[in-house]
């Protein structure tokens, strides 16, 4: 679909289907319930507005006019300085609630003496099956217009993928590929805490297969690192060259 | 009216409380000027000050990742006495914006101010609690300092759940290399529009409300600018240290206002802080149907009475009444007409309608616009009951009769020998002409109006109505022939019943000595 609308394939159209389809009845709905007399109003809404405008405008003009006349003082009667200090500590409490609450107390969002690993690239499985030439006759059995040499199924492997931090394993997860069938990239977003200091990290992945054995990873990296307090290190992969990148 | 009476109880607890608070702030602020009846317009206040500082915030500000934070620093402390101050003034402001909201909807919720007729306002405040936040944390992230950092990724995490985008969008801020200026010109044009969106559902949001409270009370817009450049000058708002994509933010000065939710998507993750936010928004959204409120027949206008001018039109808060056509001949322009859906059942309608008078024949009394479940006709029995009831024994002069409302200090709970009291949907509902015809019956010298605090009217503007028709300058007025030492005016609450009730004594005693004075004691 995404190629047939010449949108970068590694966004996956489907996801915005649900977004297409709602988007017009939300926005329906809400032109219904009373978006309408805002951007469209009717003649007669249109009219009514007109109209209660100018009475009001008449019945404020006559009030003041009236007040005026009587000598009338419709006003807020005079605070005491009482008042005034109690107004006073009102908003001395409010302000101090707001300073308070705008940066206070503090939030710990991460250990201070901790680093952290992360795992994030986006990667294609292979397909899972190869592409088959179709022979004469099931290429007749075909509607015209479906009549493609080659027969392939479009379905990639789920990446797999371990991470092992100083000998112990502290990761293994599959990444589905995205699509409704299954055809996407397939996408890691991981965050691991880890101690400031020298560590041996080896990360390994299949991207042809579940289940294959230890040993025989498509890719793996092993490597050793020093980090420091708060920093970050990055687990990525490079499509192009087909190999992990730390950064 | 709420289904259960246990809900009934909670509420009129909740109610209460709040009813008590209201009194403590009545004190210094009066009536008037009690902030907490003013959170609605306080909060649009607080979007001006953001507005006006924003603006000038910006054009200090420089929209590059890299030139960002540094161009914050130098407003902040080069420039203290101003673009310190404006930077702070637009902080704290939208902090205290969050606070008021909250005070506001609660208000609302608690006061039952919000079903049925009013689901609209409520239902659009719903948005305006996602803008708010959206505004507020779009804000933070271009500082660009490590809780920009912090809340920016966390933001995109969450929005990666929902994996609409192929690759995430955290990616953005995986490395130092990795955040373009383009990225980073998003960011700032999402908080330029979250504002301007936010103002736009702040405006849906009060369309229905006919003559919106928008501004708040001078006092309280001095107070609230007062205390926030004082906040400036005590506590300047500042930076993190600036935006390290290598490092990890750690120990963040947060502003919990508007980031209260980070933490808990820290530990509960995004899928569960999506369900919680979509679920109380849809929740909160559902409020006024929850259960649905039944309330009495909407107005009725009688045709044959109306001569279309315009009062009930001018005078109904909810925007129910409009005036059209003349459909029945007779040579006037237009003629009410009552949306059933709009109204209330308040009755100021009612009230504002100049045939509305009750001295005439009972046979005759029909008004233009009435309601159903207590129409004028009723509306008179009542104060002619009463009024027998004090006129039987002289000794009860001075008589007095109470009109109030079903919302504020009960009249029922005030009635005694001499004292007869009357509660309608709001005292917006009592025509001017009432009093005046009450006072002319035998046996009343004195006629007490009571009803919500002000600028607590449950109908919104029934008291203030009433008050100026007695002051005579809203139609329909007061005829100037009554005496206004007979008539006074004293909002209570409902907590405020015994307050009241020796208001009323001391109203007796000085319509007592009115009645000496004149020389025709009773
Ligand atoms: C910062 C945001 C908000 C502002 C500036 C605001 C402002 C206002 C204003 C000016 C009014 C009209 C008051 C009057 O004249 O009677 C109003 C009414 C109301 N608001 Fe808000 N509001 C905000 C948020 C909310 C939220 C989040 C909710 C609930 C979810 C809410 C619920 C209501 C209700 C139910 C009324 C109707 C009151 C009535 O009809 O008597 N508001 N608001
Ligand atoms: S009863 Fe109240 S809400 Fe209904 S039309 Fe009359 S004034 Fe408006
Ligand atoms: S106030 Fe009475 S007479 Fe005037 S338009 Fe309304 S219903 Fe008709």
């Amino acid at each position: 679909m995404n190629e047939f609308l010449g949108i970068d394939p590694s966004i996956p159209i489907f996801h915005l289907v649900p977004f297409i389809v709602f988007s017009p009845i939300f926005f329906l709905v809400l032109y219904h319930l009373g978006l309408k007399e805002i951007i469209n109003p009717s003649p007669e809404v249109r009219e009514q507005k007109r109209l209660l405008k100018e009475e009001q405008a008449r019945e404020t003009d006559e009030r003041h006019a009236k007040i005026k006349a009587s000598g009338l003082k419709m006003k807020v009667a005079k605070k005491t300085p009482l008042q005034l200090l109690g107004q006073a500590v009102f908003f001395a409490l409010f302000g101090l609630f707001v300073i308070y609450f705008s940066s206070s107390p503090v939030y710990v969002a991460h250990p201070p003496e901790q680093a952290r690993v992360m795992l994030s690239f986006t990667h294609a499985g292979q397909h899972r099956e190869e592409c088959k030439k179709r022979s004469r006759e099931e290429l007749a059995k075909l509607a015209a217009n479906m009549r493609a040499p080659m027969n392939c199924s479009r379905e990639r492997w789920p990446l797999v993928i371990d991470l092992a931090l100083d000998g112990k394993k502290v990761y293994q997860g599959v990444a589905i590929p995205a699509g409704l069938s299954r055809d996407g990239h397939s996408s890691f977003y991981q965050k691991f805490p880890i101690d400031a200091g020298t560590h041996r990290i080896k990360v390994g992945m299949w991207d042809s297969g579940e289940g294959a054995s230890q040993d025989e990873y498509d890719f793996v990296l092993e490597h050793s690192i020093d980090i420091r307090p708060r920093e970050i290190l990055v687990i990525g992969f490079d499509n192009a060259s087909g190999q992990f990148t730390l950064e | 009216m709420p289904s259960s009476s246990s809900q009934i109880n909670f509420r009129k607890r909740l109610q209460n409380a709040v009813l008590h608070l209201e009194a403590v702030l009545d004190r210094p602020f009066g009536p008037e000027w009690n902030p907490l009846r003013q959170m609605g317009t306080l909060s649009f206040f607080y979007y001006w000050i953001v507005a006006a500082s924003g603006i000038y915030v910006y054009i200090l500000f420089d929209t590059s990742v890299g030139g960002a934070y540094q161009s914050v620093e130098v407003m902040t402390h080069q420039q203290w006495y101003l673009g310190g101050i404006v930077r702070s003034l637009h902080r704290y402001a939208s902090d205290a914006m969050i606070v008021t909201m909250v005070f506001h909807l609660s208000r609302e919720f608690i006061m039952d101010r919000y079903r049925d007729v009013r689901w609209f306002t409520w239902f659009t405040g719903v948005p305006i609690i996602w803008m708010l936040f959206i505004s507020g944390i779009s804000g933070y992230w271009l500082v660009w300092d490590m809780l920009a950092q912090y809340i920016a990724i966390g933001s995109m995490e969450w929005i990666d759940w929902l994996g609409i985008f192929g690759e995430p969008v955290a990616n953005n801020f995986l490395t130092p290399g990795s955040l373009t200026d383009r990225f980073f010109t998003l960011l700032v044009f999402m908080h330029i529009f979250g504002p301007l969106f936010l103002l736009f559902v702040m405006w849906i949001h009060v369309m229905r409300v006919s003559q919106p409270k928008i501004n708040p009370p001078r006092g309280l817009a001095i107070g609230s600018l007062v205390m926030f450049v004082v906040l400036a000058l005590a506590k300047p708002a500042v930076s993190h240290a600036p935006a390290d994509l290598s490092m990890v933010p750690s120990e963040l000065n947060m502003d919990w206002f508007y980031m209260f939710l980070y933490p808990v998507f820290d530990t509960w993750g995004a899928g569960t802080l999506w369900a919680l936010a979509i679920g109380i928004s849809l929740i909160l959204a559902a409020m006024p149907w929850m259960p649905p409120l039944k309330r009495p027949k909407p107005a009725v206008v009688y045709l044959e009475k109306c001569n279309g001018c315009t009062r009930c039109f001018v005078d109904c808060p909810f925007g129910a009444v409009s005036m059209v056509p003349r459909t029945d001949g007779r040579p006037f322009e237009r003629e009410a007409v009552v949306a059933a859906d709009l109204c209330t059942s308040c009755g100021i309608c009612v009230g504002s309608c100049p045939v509305s008078t009750p001295f005439r024949r009972t046979e005759e009394l029909v008004t233009g616009i009435d309601l159903p479940d207590l129409n004028l006709k009723r509306l008179r029995e009542k104060p002619v009951k009463a009024v027998e009831r004090i006129a039987t024994t002289a000794e009860e002069r001075p008589g007095v009769m109470v009109f109030g409302c079903e919302y504020g200090a009960d009249t029922n709970t005030v009635e005694k020998p001499g004292v007869a009291g009357l509660s309608m949907p709001c005292i917006g509902m009592l025509p001017p002409s009432f009093m005046d015809f009450t006072l002319s019956q035998d046996g009343v010298d004195g006629v007490l109006i009571t009803g919500c605090q002000s600028c607590d009217c449950f109908n919104r503007l029934g008291n203030r109505w009433t008050e100026e028709r007695i002051a005579g300058v809203r139609d329909p007025y007061l005829r100037k022939r009554v005496e206004r030492e007979r008539i006074k005016v004293f909002w209570a609450s409902r907590i405020q019943e015994q307050s009241l009730s020796d208001q009323i004594d001391a109203f007796r005693k000085t319509l007592g000595t009115l009645a000496e004075s004149k020389g025709d004691a009773p």
